[in-house]
């Protein structure tokens, strides 16, 4: 994988800006609303699903570039890895947050075990984990091995996680937060979709943009070692 | 809930969503901008002294 | 050759922890504290039904029992520095970690074995001797994917700054799905309710579980025991 150039991508971010708008205007204008509160509240949904589509997007690409990094040992893949990984938990986080406040204003609760949020608050925990792994090995190409081998294994835990969840037996779970009632009409739809894919412009650009800030860190720790400062 | 109180829900998750992300990406920016002006600097100031080296 | 080889590890771990018995007598005193603890802290009022948290405390005590014995394993492997002789040998890598990871569950199976009866006896109300043999499935099945996972995690953990302390924090969030399906079963196995849902989804996701991350493990141990 080639490493990005070095400058921001304002492309990228202009586009998401641009898209995520439209989503906006969308989801409020175009799609139908039902006058509850509780099918208000439902639109919190065209932004709170992308995040966390991406947040899993986010651990997919850290799950790739963990196997490259273990196949080549080039430790930009393991950069790579770590910037998706700290964009990854950051989008998780959005998602418990916007998910309470959805459940807080769709049903006077701020916090239900349901599946979903539950995966989330324990992918939460398990990638936290993972910079404190990386905290604890000095030594360079150790830490990029360790490093890959528990984000393989946190990204394959993750669908159990999602399951395990609801097989839970039935009835311990009265609230579910789905998408509103039953079925997207079509333009629900465009809403999510023109949301979806400018969240995940967003998450590109951001990722390049942290690749950049790390490529510069590297810069500057080789030069200064050059000099001996 | 009434739909008044609904709308302070959905307008604050908003809220927090973009403040997050733009602060977020606001901040690695400055990062860059201030991480290539410390670069340049001490390129200029090895490439300075090289010279000096190279003339003596 | 791996299965000669695959023996003589798992010899040398067996009768090194039996000489001594520190890390079993350990795990045990911690599994029965841990049921005092829990008596007290859920029987707050009289005749206290606690059949429907059966499942959890069991569970509960048996992870942390296996990071206990986990740790303890690994940690006298480093001190005592047998992992550094141990490959220096033309040993294939994943013949140590089957081994490691066989010894880890004989340990599990040793409390456990002494731990369940006691156990039914505080706790559990309904007999379960009809179901036994799926209970027994449902404990092997989550002992492998403990077991698995924590061998593997162990080596990386062992191998950082932070050695045991480490553990915890890596393996506790990977193992929350084996924990979900194990206590689930254990209680509908305890408490005969049949609204509980069936048992063959647990047992199948346990399994599916102990196959994936045995693979994973298989697949990286080079990686994790690597030099």
């Amino acid at each position: 994988m080639i490493l990005k150039r070095l400058l921001t991508a304002p492309a990228l971010f202009a586009a998401a800006g641009a898209l995520l708008a439209a989503g906006l205007l969308l989801a409020f204008l175009y799609a139908p609303t039902d006058s509850s509160s509780m099918g208000f509240s439902q639109k919190i949904f065209y932004y709170h699903a992308p995040i966390a589509e991406c947040a899993l997007l986010a651990f997919a690409i850290a799950f790739v570039a963990a196997i490259l990094y273990l196949r080549s040992d080039d430790p930009r893949y393991d950069v790579l890895g770590m910037v998706a990984i700290r964009l990854g938990l950051l989008f998780s986080l959005l998602v418990m947050a916007t998910g309470m406040i959805w459940g807080r204003a769709a049903w006077g609760v701020w916090w239900t075990w349901e599946p979903r949020l539950t995966t989330f608050f324990v992918v939460c925990l398990l990638y936290t984990a993972y910079f404190v792994l990386r905290q604890t090995v000095e030594e360079e190409s150790r830490r990029a091995t360790f490093a890959a081998l528990f984000a393989i294994v946190a990204f394959i835990s993750v669908p159990f996680t999602f399951f395990a969840t609801r097989l839970m037996p039935s009835g311990l779970h009265p609230v579910v937060i789905g998408p509103g009632g039953g079925g997207m009409p079509g333009s629900d739809l465009l809403a999510f979709f023109v949301s979806m894919i400018g969240m995940t412009l967003l998450l590109l650009a951001m990722i390049r943009q942290e690749l950049a800030v790390e490529h510069l860190k590297e810069e500057l720790h080789h030069l200064k070692n050059r000099i001996g400062a | 809930m009434t739909l008044a109180e609904a709308v302070k829900y959905v307008a604050a998750a908003y809220a927090i969503i973009l403040i997050v992300l733009v602060a977020y990406s606001m901040f690695s920016a400055r990062r860059i901008s201030a991480l290539q002006r410390e670069l340049q600097v001490l390129e200029e100031a090895v490439d300075k002294s090289a010279k000096r080296l190279g003339g003596e | 050759m791996g299965g000669r080889q695959f023996v003589a590890i798992l010899r040398k771990d067996l009768i090194r922890e039996l000489r001594t018995k520190e890390m079993l007598i350990s795990m045990f005193l911690f599994v029965m504290l841990a049921m005092v603890i829990f008596h007290y802290a859920f029987s707050v009022k009289e005749n206290v039904d606690l059949t429907y948290f059966t499942g959890g405390m069991l569970w509960v005590t048996f992870i942390f029992a296996a990071l206990l014995g986990l740790n303890r394993s690994f940690a006298q492997e480093k001190d005592e520095n047998c992992l550094d002789g141990l490959l220096l040998c033309p040993v294939d890598r994943v013949t140590i970690f089957f081994a490691k990871m066989a010894g880890n569950l004989i340990f599990l199976a040793i409390i456990q074995i002494v731990a369940i009866p006691v156990f039914t006896v505080f706790f559990v109300k309904h007999g379960y001797f009809g179901r036994l043999p799926s209970f027994l499935l449902v404990v092997l099945l989550a002992d492998l994917g403990i077991c698995a996972l924590g061998t593997l995690l162990a080596t990386i953990s062992m191998n950082t700054r932070a050695r045991d302390l480490l553990l915890p924090i890596i393996f506790l969030p990977l193992i929350v799905p084996v924990l979900i399906a194990a206590t689930s079963a254990t209680t509908a196995i305890f408490s005969g309710d049949s609204e509980l849902g069936p048992l063959g989804a647990r047992l199948v996701f346990l399994a599916m579980f102990d196959i994936v991350f045995m693979v994973a493990a298989y697949g990286t141990y080079d990686f994790a025991i690597g030099e």
